[in-house]
């Protein structure tokens, strides 16, 4: 099931027979692949972005200054917003129900952990 | 045995063949010219007899026939030269065939057993009592048992008594006298620059294969395994010691000078290939799971246990742990580029205290930070000015 899960995530390149077809990504997903791009591209703005904020977010700069740098940042590309990042499950590409610490879905992490492959998890009992 | 069988038929045969047909003359020129007249003989006097009696019926002139017959019988066995092949061959041909074993009556081993005790005085005492308790511990017939074991060791008593007497002394040859005229051989086998004993890395291999390689010389060829027979005649001669390039005089087929030969290739992806074949031939894999992760740690795929959060496979921590506390703490001294009073002081001097408090960017980073805000203020100054920032 797992494997089967891994197979039809997989681009359509690679889906046949698993053969060694050349294939540009290795996510699960094409959203997984945008969602790479992003990821990118918010460290690469990372720098930039948190000393534009920095002066948009005080008061004791003059507003006009404040105006030119809120301008400024809304130039700059829309994916190197770190709100844009989608924390997808890392198996599966699930977009919801996803767990920061496995970076797994819920349905992967119950599988997983019930076939004891998650350290230290364990059914709950009290 | 079906050709035997072949001519075995022949002879009995003969009595419808032709006595003198011309396969039978062949065969008695290939196997000699020995006539044995009497077995065949006494077929052929059968035969015509039989014709003797065949020609009575047909003819009823009993006398004249017979008298016939009687004539006919003496010429042709004055002229007969048929040889008798089946025992002849028989003389040439010898079959072993398996006999079953000769199996010992009763009576028969009684004698035999008469005749080994009879023998009983040439074996020790301690001997013959051995042999009479093992003969009673193994069962069956211990007469038998008993018997058979004396004569092995019979035959042990003469060998020994021939060897003493080859060596001309009584007593029975012991060890230490044969190998007093033996000596050791220290010769060290000679080591081949053809064959390569790097591949075992083994000193016990290579020792075992460098004394293969001088006993091939003294085993049979028999006893040589299949693989080492193989391998000698798959692997070409090496040449044995060394070799002097220069001691024979030049044969002059080159006449060119001696050139360099360069393997210096113009492409920039063949010398990073030639490179990178040189590495691999002088590297080894890794022979267990251990050499394995001693290359893993060298090469910095894997932490060193038990982890050392400030080693270097944190990137740059290294360098880090040389950086003093001050410089990270101490950015006073960057805001002199920027006006000593104003809301831009203000604004810089919390950056500052800031990034003093921030434990995880580097010294550069910071400075890199700073930089950057001096540089935009420089551009926005215009529009500083006309706010009235930098005036205050």
């Amino acid at each position: 099931m797992f494997l089967s899960l891994l197979v039809s995530r997989l681009p359509i390149q690679t889906r046949t027979l698993l053969q060694y077809v050349p294939c540009r990504y290795k996510y699960p997903d094409w959203k997984m692949v945008r969602d790479a791009k992003r990821r990118k591209m918010v460290k690469e703005y990372a720098q930039l972005r948190l000393n534009i904020n920095s002066l948009r977010k005080n008061d004791i700069l003059p507003v006009q200054l404040r105006e030119i740098a809120d301008a400024e940042i809304a130039a700059l590309p829309k994916d190197s917003s770190i709100t844009r990042v989608n924390n997808r499950c890392a198996i599966t590409s699930r977009p919801r129900g996803n767990l920061r610490r496995w970076r797994l879905s819920r349905i992967m992490w119950r599988h997983l952990a019930d076939y004891n492959y998650l350290s230290g998890v364990q059914r709950a009992m009290w | 045995m079906a050709s035997i069988r072949r001519w075995i038929g022949i002879k009995i045969s003969s009595r419808r063949i032709n006595y003198f047909s011309s396969e039978v003359k062949l065969a008695a020129s290939y196997f000699g010219n020995n006539i044995q007249k009497r077995k065949f003989s006494e077929d052929k006097e059968q035969y015509l007899k039989q014709e003797g009696k065949e020609i009575c019926k047909n003819n009823q002139n009993s006398k004249k026939t017979e008298e016939n017959a009687q004539k006919k019988l003496s010429s042709l066995l004055a002229s007969m030269k048929v040889d008798t092949l089946s025992l002849k061959m028989k003389s040439n041909i010898d079959l072993n065939l398996s006999k079953p074993k000769p199996k010992r009556k009763k009576g028969a081993m009684k004698s035999h057993i008469e005749q080994e005790k009879l023998s009983y005085e040439e074996l020790d005492e301690q001997l013959v009592t051995a042999v009479k308790d093992v003969a009673n511990i193994l069962g069956g017939n211990s007469d038998e048992t008993e018997s058979e074991l004396v004569q092995k060791l019979r035959v042990h008593v003469q060998q020994t008594q021939k060897a003493c007497e080859a060596n001309g002394s009584q007593d029975g040859g012991s060890l230490s006298k044969i190998f007093l005229g033996m000596k050791i051989d220290r010769s060290k086998p000679k080591l081949d620059p053809g064959h390569s004993l790097h591949s075992y890395p083994d000193s016990k291999m290579a020792v075992e294969i460098s004394s293969l390689r001088t006993s091939e010389k003294s085993v049979s060829y028999d006893s040589l395994s299949v693989s080492s027979e193989f391998q000698r005649n798959m692997k070409p001669k090496s040449i044995t010691g060394r070799v002097d390039l220069f001691a024979s005089e030049p044969l002059n087929i080159f006449l060119t000078p001696d050139k360099k030969i360069t393997d210096v290739s113009n492409t920039k992806i063949l010398e990073i290939l030639q490179k990178q074949e040189l590495k691999m031939l002088v590297t080894q894999p890794p022979r267990n799971g251990f050499e394995e992760m001693i290359q893993l740690t060298e090469q910095g795929k894997l932490w060193t246990f038990p982890i050392n959060n400030e080693a270097g496979h944190f990137i740059g921590l290294e360098e880090e742990a040389n950086i003093e506390f001050h410089q990270h703490i101490f950015l006073e001294h960057l805001l002199e580029v920027f006006p000593k009073q104003g809301p831009i002081r203000h604004f810089m001097e919390l950056v500052t205290t800031g990034l003093s408090q921030n434990p995880y960017l580097t010294v550069e980073r910071k400075k890199d930070h700073i930089e950057w805000f001096r540089r935009y203020f420089k551009e926005k100054e215009q529009i500083l000015e006309d706010s009235g920032a930098l005036s205050e």
